[in-house]
């Protein structure tokens, strides 16, 4: 049956691909790959008038520059076309009539595309290459990165093979313009010990294994209670800190081997207080890393007891939290420990998060607003038209915690229900510091924003634990400043994207993208003051939040005062990272 | 005694409580033996073998065996121990281990617990390699190792493993037990596109189909499900008999075909109504079915096309959900080995309730582009119920109960409310005979059951034409206990398979209990629902298609008749059966 299938497409295929350039008997998809040089003859008529070219290249790889066979070459242009590459890694579209620029993509399993690499993007307009067909067109070389590939092999002290041991690949990458070192992949090691994590784009990473379960509980000898694999980075540090990185360039293949011992692993037991139901009730044992490790292995809901599984020595944040599902309210307790022997007693109190009343001052200066029907308001000014709902709340607060370790949440003021329309708080914050980002709505600009002393446009928020948080003041105005800009560039370049900070409030910074850099940009609803304004071409891998990367890149700023109420111009040369 | 439970409950089986008044002061135990390969008999050295003392929580101590093999745990506890070993290039193992059952060894005076042997099986692997049709490796393909073996006494085909291939295209399976097996790779080549068949819509509306897709049709390939060694087909699979210590290598070679577009029209009653598919599940082989992840697209009002199919038969879920109106259905549709579906047989209607989604359910023999119209299939049946306790108490909380189907091994799954109702709403149940098993409240199981719109016997249900079922399901907490001894000769015999066999057994899986013979030959039943029962002991069990009744019938007459009460406790000796 499957082969009457078979015979059905190749039949199907054949009665349109020219003899001469049929397909090797290989396969449907080589056989299918022809097929498309059918559709030429379906521009017969038109190249009949306008001569036609072919489109001929190559594929190698960027390394080793070798010819890359079987790899998928796609051409866009009135639909799709596509070839795979011959076993000399070469391909040709033909009777292709002289348009000027086409898209070309190529991909094949294990190999990236430059363009992936470059931006770490996998959309698809940015994988495309343009070419240019017509006559006299050279061939044409397109590069495949081959990917990285880190493998090894885990074994005890003993050289016994380590099975199922999780091994953690993380890397670094750049989000809203912070370094985050995020897990990129966790694989287990197989019975012989191994493990092998393939697809890697070129890059820095760090590798740890374990922890493992308690592995064994000696019933005798000099070493008596539960052992375990603990947690080891490579090259056998115990702590991320002392890690040493893995370069991975296209085409590299490290091989790593690891010899770990058995250590003793510890219980911690003790007792929770103050949750309001055993059933929201979270505890969690973290390690340096924030992952959550240890298993409890009993917990009693009357008396609020718990005890863990033998867990690996060393230092772990253990986390308390739980949630009254009556009342809505959020509780917390941490705390420290350090394991290095059987810990009882430890007591967790669980206290309420903080609830952060927001009060916002508008100061209003202008009474150009124009009501619009379905409850608009609309104001024209500087060139700029705004239109926002009238009953929006003037003002967004986001608590966000600086030590990601513990929460990646957000903590937003809201409505309070209770309190009327106007009355903003932020609930069940825990204890900890953060970052207060304060978006305004509509017309506003930030005049400042302070929680007792605190000064949140510049200085962090920490919470103390159980403790009450000074409300917070945010005044906003509606003076706002504008600016204009263009960009000036010798190089070409496919997008830009303008950074506006304020000198003395790095935190308040603005980002303009634009995707054709000759276009100019205008940005309003500026506070007044002192800016620093910077154009670049990419976003990507920028970490423009941290001062010592963006310092090196500030002398081709430029300064500018905005004045309430006015329109700065501003001229601006692009700066192409990393030259 | 069964592995899996863990629990300070368990019934510490005492010949202590027959020690003399004046006890001595708390004696100390030992227990001691020698691994050995389960093949050769040899001694094996550096194997690591753990006790648990079944009572008490984390109790677990650990040696390592000597040189000749040995080991030996001293200064124990009376008590229930379980005993478990490992090694590398053996299987981790209870001992005596037998599915999920072992033998505990049982210390305390005048038990023998020292000179246990303590058989190793090697381990066993598949491993192999999958290339595409230009002979290289195909990375990410999922694998699926079958196992065709008894399980729960009847023959049958499991999932034993699943695997992804990597860059290279090595799959590996480890560690596993001798028997019977098939590979399977289901993937897709990497360079595939799906291109929604335009052509297939009978009333195009052009205007929906200005976005066009850029991809391919002549790339619009999958590959079939494909065993070892390369059959596209189970019954042209080559079986891969495994021995303990064999390492056998399955490569397998994928060839695309054109993939499947199935369209599915449906007709809505109403513009509120809305339409979707489920799931989709492709039939590998008996009891095995695998969830395909597929590109669905709306192609035009009231039609959807499904991409990306592999040939092959499959079972679709499809809903329908409106809003406060009632929804009638129509004909039956159960098709496989043909694509074609007939849409002239007369649609009896039934009216479903307001609010709730109507679910069909639909089996297609795929071989090429199919097109199906979802409002001619009929919804499946509804089913919904009540859940009272025996002895009329209310539940504790919510109960789960699980129809278990008997020809497919397919499983469905609702939640009670407090009350007791239940409903299996938004499920397509399809026709068949379906055990039912209460999953909570623990420890309980169905006393009796009543139904209408389907026939009942015993615990099970057959659900066939009807749309409307109500089942009135009766539970009790299965409290009784049977615990006694496993006899040879006279004497305590250890590793026996002791089976709790109900009457009218074919209809009464779910009141079957098992245990394995402790050191000393005792054995535990426990969670036993009232009634009537056969205990017999089965040397040779572990082998035995123990659910074929006419295999378990020659064993009744030699075994222990006994009569359960709600929580009663029994005890019995059972002479042991070859």
């Amino acid at each position: 049956m499957l082969f009457g299938i078979f015979l059905g497409l190749l039949l199907a295929l054949s009665s349109c691909v020219p003899s001469a350039e049929a397909p090797q008997p290989a396969s449907a998809l080589e056989a299918a790959g022809a097929a498309p040089l059918s559709r030429v003859s379906g521009h017969a008529e038109q190249s009949l008038q306008t001569p036609t070219y072919a489109l001929r290249g190559t594929v190698v790889n960027s390394v080793t520059s070798e010819p890359v066979r079987n790899a998928l070459v796609q051409l866009f242009f009135a639909g799709q076309r596509f070839v795979l590459t011959g076993p000399d890694g070469t391909f040709q579209f033909d009777g292709l009539p002289a348009v000027g620029q086409v898209n070309v993509m190529v991909h094949k399993p294990g190999y990236f595309s430059p363009q992936d690499v470059r931006t770490s993007s996998h959309s698809f307009s940015q994988n495309m290459r343009a070419v240019t067909v017509g006559p006299d067109q050279p061939p044409i070389v397109l590069k495949l990165i081959p990917e990285g590939i880190i493998s090894g092999r885990i074994s005890s002290d003993g050289g016994e093979p380590i099975e199922s041991l999780r091994v953690h690949l993380l890397s670094d990458g750049i989000e809203d313009g912070r370094k985050v070192r995020q897990e990129l992949r966790a694989v287990h090691t197989n019975e012989a010990g191994e493990f092998r994590a393939f697809d890697l784009a070129p890059g820095q990473y760090f590798l740890f294994v374990g922890p493992s379960e308690a592995e064994s509980y000696p019933a005798n000898g000099p070493q008596q209670g539960a052992q375990g694999y603990p947690a080891v980075f490579y090259s056998g540090s115990s702590e991320l800190a002392s890690a040493s990185p893995i370069e991975i360039t296209p085409g590299t293949h490290v091989d790593i081997n690891l010899a770990l011992s058995l250590q003793p692993f510890y219980r911690v037991s003790g007792t929770v207080s103050g949750f309001p139901s055993a059933e929201g009730l979270n505890l969690q044992f973290l390690d340096p890393a924030g992952q959550p490790v240890g298993v409890i292995s009993d917990f009693d809901p009357d008396k609020g007891t718990f005890r863990t599984l033998p867990m690996p020595p060393g230092p772990y944040t253990i986390t308390a939290q739980a949630q009254d599902s009556k009342t809505q309210r959020t509780f917390f307790a941490s705390r420290s420990v350090n394991l290095n022997s059987d810990l009882s007693g430890v007591h967790l109190a669980l206290l309420p998060g903080a609830t952060i009343p927001v009060n916002v001052s508008v100061e209003v200066t202008h009474h150009d607003s124009v009501e619009l029907p379905g409850g608009l308001t609309r104001i024209s000014r500087q060139g700029t038209t705004i239109t926002v709902q009238a009953n929006q709340v003037p003002v967004r607060v986001a608590l966000v915690p600086k030590d990601p370790l513990l929460s990646q949440m957000q903590y937003g003021s809201e409505s309070t229900p209770n309190a009327g329309n106007d009355s903003l708080a932020i609930a069940n914050v825990p204890p900890g510091t953060y970052t207060a980002e304060i978006y305004p709505n509509g017309i506003y600009y930030i005049q400042s924003a302070r929680s007792g002393s605190t000064d949140l446009l510049r200085e962090d928020l920490t919470i103390a634990p159980g403790g009450s948080v000074q409300p917070i003041q945010v005044v906003v105005r509606d003076d706002f400043a504008s600016l204009d800009g263009k960009i000036s560039s010798n190089a070409q370049a496919d997008s830009a994207v303008v950074i506006v900070m304020p000198e003395d409030a790095p935190r308040q910074s603005r980002q303009v993208v634009m995707n054709n850099p000759k276009d100019s940009f205008h940005l309003s609803q500026l506070a007044p003051g002192a800016y620093k304004v910077l154009a670049v071409d990419r976003l990507d891998n920028f970490e423009y939040k941290n001062p010592d990367v963006l310092r090196k890149y500030l002398s081709k700023a430029r300064d500018i005062a905005l004045l309430p109420d006015q329109t700065a111009s501003v001229d601006l040369e692009l700066v192409r990272l990393g030259d | 005694m069964v592995l899996q439970i863990v629990s300070s409950l368990l019934f510490v089986f005492s010949l202590l409580q027959q020690a003399p008044a004046l006890a001595p002061p708390p004696q100390s135990f030992r227990i001691s033996g020698t691994v050995v390969d389960a093949l050769g008999g040899q001694p094996l050295a550096r194997a690591q073998v753990s006790i648990d003392l079944q009572t008490e929580r984390d109790s677990t101590l650990t040696t390592t065996t000597s040189d000749d093999g040995r080991f030996a745990f001293g200064n124990l506890a009376a008590g229930t121990y379980a005993l478990s070993a490992r090694r590398k290039g053996y299987t981790d193992q209870a001992y005596k281990q037998h599915e999920s059952f072992s033998t505990a060894i049982i210390v305390g005076p005048d038990l023998h617990t020292g000179d246990l042997r303590f058989e190793l099986r090697p381990d066993a692997s598949v491993s192999g390699q999958v290339f595409d049709e230009m002979n290289e490796p195909v990375r990410n393909a999922q694998v699926m190792l079958l196992h065709q073996g008894l399980r729960l006494g009847r023959r049958a085909m499991w999932t034993q493993g699943q695997s992804m291939t990597d860059d290279q295209g090595h799959y590996h399976f480890g560690h596993l037990p001798p028997g019977t097996y098939f590979v399977s790779v289901t993937a897709q080549p990497w360079y595939a596109q799906s291109v929604p068949r335009q052509h297939a819509d009978p009333h195009p509306a052009p205007d929906l189909f200005v976005e066009t897709s850029s991809g391919d049709p002549a790339l619009d390939v999958t590959y079939p499900v494909t065993f070892f060694s390369n059959a596209t087909e189970i019954s042209a699979a080559s079986p891969i008999t495994l021995h303990p210590g064999d390492a056998e290598m399955a490569n397998i070679t994928l060839r695309p075909v054109p993939a499947i577009h199935l369209v599915i029209r449906y007709s809505p009653s109403s513009e509120s109504e809305q339409f979707w598919v489920n799931q989709i599940t492709l039939h590998v082989a008996d009891g095995v079915n695998q969830y395909l992840g597929v590109q669905t697209t709306q192609s035009g009002p009231g039609a959807f096309e499904i991409m990306g199919l592999p040939p092959g038969r499959m079972s679709l879920g499809l809903v329908s959900s409106k809003g406060n109106e009632s929804a009638s259905g129509a004909q039956t549709i159960q098709r496989s080995g043909d694509s074609e579906i007939d849409a002239s047989d007369a649609p009896p209607s039934a009216t479903v309730k307001a609010n709730e989604p109507i679910s069909r359910s639909q089996t297609l023999q795929l071989t090429g582009d199919t097109e199906i119209n979802a409002s001619d299939a009929p919804p499946s049946a509804t089913l919904s119920g009540v859940i009272t306790m025996d002895d009329g108490s209310p539940l504790s909380g919510p109960a789960f109960l699980r129809l278990h189907s008997v020809a497919t091994g397919a499983a469905f799954d609702a939640q009670s409310q407090a009350n007791g109702e239940f409903s299996f709403n938004g499920q397509a149940i399809p026709a068949g005979t379906y055990g039912v098993i209460i999953a909570r409240p623990p420890a309980s199981a169905v006393r009796s059951m009543s139904a209408t719109g389907a026939k009942v016997s015993g615990r099970t249900v057959e659900i066939g034409a009807s749309p409307d079922v109500r089942l009135s399901v009766v539970i009790s907490k299965g409290s009784g206990v049977v615990k006694g001894f496993a006899l040879k000769d006279g004497k305590p015999a250890d590793g026996v398979m002791i089976v709790l066999v109900p009457q009218s057994p074919e209809h009464n899986l779910v009141l079957f209990r098992r245990d394995q013979s402790d050191s000393d030959g005792s054995f535990n039943l426990r969670g036993i629902l009232p009634g009537k029962y056969t205990v017999v002991a089965l040397e040779n069990g572990w082998d035995l298609e123990w659910f074929t009744p006419s295999v378990l019938q020659k064993y009744l007459a030699g075994g222990e008749k006994v009569q359960v009460n709600a929580n009663g406790k029994l005890e019995v000796k059972v002479n042991v059966q070859q």
